[in-house]
């Protein structure tokens, strides 16, 4: 009998306490512990949809009539409401958020949770080359190097947090990398896969005081490098605009082709160690050191024909950094 | 001495004579150069000093029949007040336009990318003027600012990786301010600004220009963003960045609208950068291949997103924060606000190409052949308003859409050859 008599006792106990709390709350216009309010996702960014959810040990919320408030002003009632969904606000702009319940043998409950939507951005660079003017982004190739760059937004009692003040884990792919992991450390920088892997890096971004923290993971896709010809003109430039495509035909005396080596890993276009194989019809032209990328045609002052332009650059010390392309010239008279 | 040899001696003398008055006549006229990165005031490179600019005829000749640009196959429209509303501008390539209005008559002024010289067309007749002599061939880009007195101009130096950025000053008495074709002496001013400015963004009231530069090896390499005063005259450094590859789109006094660069699987952002307060706040992000044109008022972002192969085109409201999605499958790049921020005029392709974008577009690796349509901004109710073909056997792929002041013409570029085209919209919207 002295099995049975000692849980009983637990429980009748812990009923009476429970109750007498909830009154007690009840008097008081307030209640913390009766009700549990939580939210998802866990840090809720700007202008994000964001659900919070009620939950009660004591209280069968089910039966409850459930009163939503969101700064004050009343979103939604009902038997039973036990989640609320609504969405942020911009960055720093706290939510208070606060459910009112009627529970028969509690009399009004009140709970209030205050969400301060975060954010973060993860912005990354890759050191691969892109023709000067251009207003794309410059891809990382096989084994180049990527830096990886987070903005977080988190905003505090004295505005925006700076971001060299905050604490930084980085991971890439499964394994966390504790030596670029820290105070302050904002800035992370790996060498890529191989071509068409794609690497998936991850940072979580916390306060050191408030326990304000968020994480996010960017896939970094790894592309090949490719070549791409274009025209110089002797007063116009740089043909940017236009490449040459498959086949083009000449009808100046002159025409300089200057290639692009888009996407490979190169400190300069001519201080490099990538070889420049410049080729027509097969046969190999003699590079000029000082101006690997560009070739000058002549054209044959009569009759007509056609050529086959191929130029192949293959980036030493780079697995998988080589790219070949070919353009048919045809020129007449 | 005979008379014979006499007679000799006297012509040879008479020869040398004219000879060194000629040579004298040719040199003191001057050859134009391109200035030189010296870091001093470029005004000796720059021969301005001839007492008239050259007015140029529609026909693409000088009054003395010299051809000074390549215009002669253009018709000519002289007196002819029954002009095509699709008219080309120039034949030649050019870096850069300027919409402007003196006496209730449209201009157009550009940069002529094989001399730099800066041009002058007035619409009602096509009459064009050359308002700057000095010759800096290979512009590859170049904006006015300054209402038009001043012109950014950039380009490759000889090595043809590094970008130098020159800001010419063009005394505007020297243009063609009315119907009297004759011109006035101009004096040439003008500065460089720091080597390899990555990119810059002349401001909305044009008094101002938001320019990045970076420093360091990749490994620690930052970026700066600074603000360059025309009148003023100076610069200041007022953004800095661990990140580097930003493109300003817009520029107010107050902010500068910072927008990544585009590749078609890589999620974009743009943010606002308050010059004040130095914080940096998103606008729009997490949009694979975006691109974005702010509009006049800066309450809305029209904005492209890359899908697979293709394009997708919308409005967001920053104030609402609500998005109108549009029919239209072109880039940001090929379309121009109207000042009242309620219409759009954008160019797009009758086909688009399957391909990444907006990478291939620009890699000139894929060109477009477009119509052109007025958006309405709150509907996005979309109708074509000019089909290129309808006018002329050449494609255009329009791009540096600019909308005149009276809200007459439209000034586009055509990416194929760089050559410059006015659309008499008003007419067409008519």
């Amino acid at each position: 009998m002295k099995k049975i008599y000692f849980p009983l006792v637990f429980l009748v106990f812990f009923s009476v306490f429970g109750y007498a709390y909830g009154q007690l709350d009840s008097i008081m216009g307030k209640s913390s512990n009766i009700i549990t309010l939580s939210y998802t996702p866990k840090f809720p960014g700007a202008l994000q949809s964001t659900t919070v959810n009620a939950s009660s040990f004591q209280v069968n919320l089910d039966k409850t009539t459930i009163t939503w408030y969101v700064d004050g002003q009343m979103k939604l009632t009902g038997l039973g409401k036990k989640s609320f969904t609504f969405t942020t606000g911009n960055v720093g702009n706290q939510s208070v958020i606060k459910i009112s319940a009627d529970a028969p043998s509690f009399g009004n409950i009140t709970k209030e949770v205050t969400i301060t939507p975060t954010d973060l951005d993860v912005l990354w660079e890759a050191d691969t080359y892109v023709p000067p003017f251009y207003k794309g982004k410059a891809l990382p190739s096989s084994q180049g190097s990527v830096r990886v760059v987070p903005f977080p937004s988190f905003v505090g009692q004295d505005g925006y947090y700076n971001s060299s003040n905050l604490v930084y884990k980085w991971k890439a792919g499964y394994f966390g990398n504790p030596n670029d992991s820290g105070y302050g450390k904002n800035i992370f920088i790996y060498k890529t896969g191989y071509t068409y892997n794609t690497d998936q890096i991850e940072v979580t971004v916390s306060t050191l005081d408030t326990g304000l923290s968020i994480s996010k993971k960017v896939p970094i896709y790894v592309s090949e490098p490719k070549i791409v010809f274009y025209q110089n003109k002797p007063l116009e430039g740089m043909r940017f605009e236009n490449s040459l495509g498959e086949a083009f035909r000449f009808t100046d005396k002159e025409l300089t082709v200057r290639a692009a080596p888009f996407y490979f890993a190169l400190p300069g276009l001519n201080n490099n160690t990538a070889s420049f194989s410049w080729k027509i019809d097969g046969k190999k032209l003699e590079t000029d050191p000082d101006n690997k990328t560009e070739f000058t045609f002549r054209k044959p002052e009569q009759g007509s024909g056609r050529f086959q332009l191929n130029l192949a650059i293959n980036n030493l010390g780079y697995d998988l950094q080589t790219a070949s392309k070919n353009v048919m010239m045809s020129y007449d008279n | 001495m005979s008379k014979k040899q006499l007679y000799i001696i006297v012509g040879i003398f008479a020869i040398i004579t004219i000879g060194f008055f000629l040579a004298s006549f040719i040199l003191t006229r001057g050859g134009n150069n391109t200035p030189k990165e010296t870091g001093q005031e470029p005004n000796g490179f720059f021969p301005f000093g001839n007492s008239d600019s050259t007015k140029v005829n529609p026909n693409g000749t000088s009054p003395s029949g010299n051809v000074i640009n390549n215009n002669s196959d253009i018709p000519a429209y002289v007196g002819n007040k029954d002009l095509p509303i699709l008219r080309q501008v120039t034949k030649n390539a050019v870096a850069g336009s300027y919409a402007t209005q003196k006496s209730g008559k449209e201009y157009v002024n550009y940069v002529e990318k094989e001399t730099g010289n800066v041009f002058e067309t007035r619409l009602e007749d096509m009459q064009t003027n050359r308002i700057s002599h000095s010759i800096m061939p290979r512009i590859y880009e170049a904006q006015f600012a300054n209402s038009g007195r001043s012109v950014v101009m950039r380009y490759l130096k000889s090595k043809g990786e590094t970008i130098s950025t020159f800001v010419l000053d063009i005394p505007r008495a020297g243009a063609l301010s009315s119907d009297n074709a004759t011109t006035s002496a101009s004096v040439p001013n003008g500065r460089f600004l720091p080597p390899d400015i990555a990119d810059l963004k002349v401001s909305a009231d044009e008094k101002t220009a938001f320019y990045l530069t970076r420093t360091g090896e990749f490994s620690n390499r930052n970026s700066f963003g600074s603000i360059f005063n025309f009148e003023k005259n100076s610069g200041s450094q007022v953004f800095q960045s661990p990140f580097s590859e930003w493109l300003p789109v817009a520029v107010n006094s107050k902010n500068v609208l910072l927008q990544t660069k585009a590749s078609q699987n890589v999620p974009g952002f743009l943010y606002s950068f308050d010059i004040k307060s130095g914080v940096l706040k998103k606008i729009l992000g997490d949009k694979k291949g975006l691109t974005t044109l702010p509009s006049t008022d800066g309450q809305r972002i029209l904005y492209s997103e890359s899908t697979k192969g293709g394009l997708t085109l919308g409005i967001h409201n920053i104030s609402n924060n609500t998005t109108v999605n549009l029919i239209l499958q072109t880039l940001p790049e090929k379309c121009a606000w109207k000042s009242d921020s309620l219409t759009i005029y954008c160019a797009a392709p009758q086909n688009l190409p399957g391909t990444a974008y907006p990478d291939a577009w620009y890699q000139g690796t894929v060109s477009f052949s477009d119509n052109l349509w007025q958006v309405d901004a709150n509907t996005g109710k979309s109708v074509v308003i000019l089909v290129p073909s309808s006018f002329t056997v050449e494609l255009m792929d329009m791009t540096s859409l600019v909308i005149s002041p009276l809200q007459d013409f439209i000034y586009f570029t055509n990416k194929k050859d760089s050559s410059l085209w006015a659309f008499e919209v008003h007419k067409a919207e008519a």
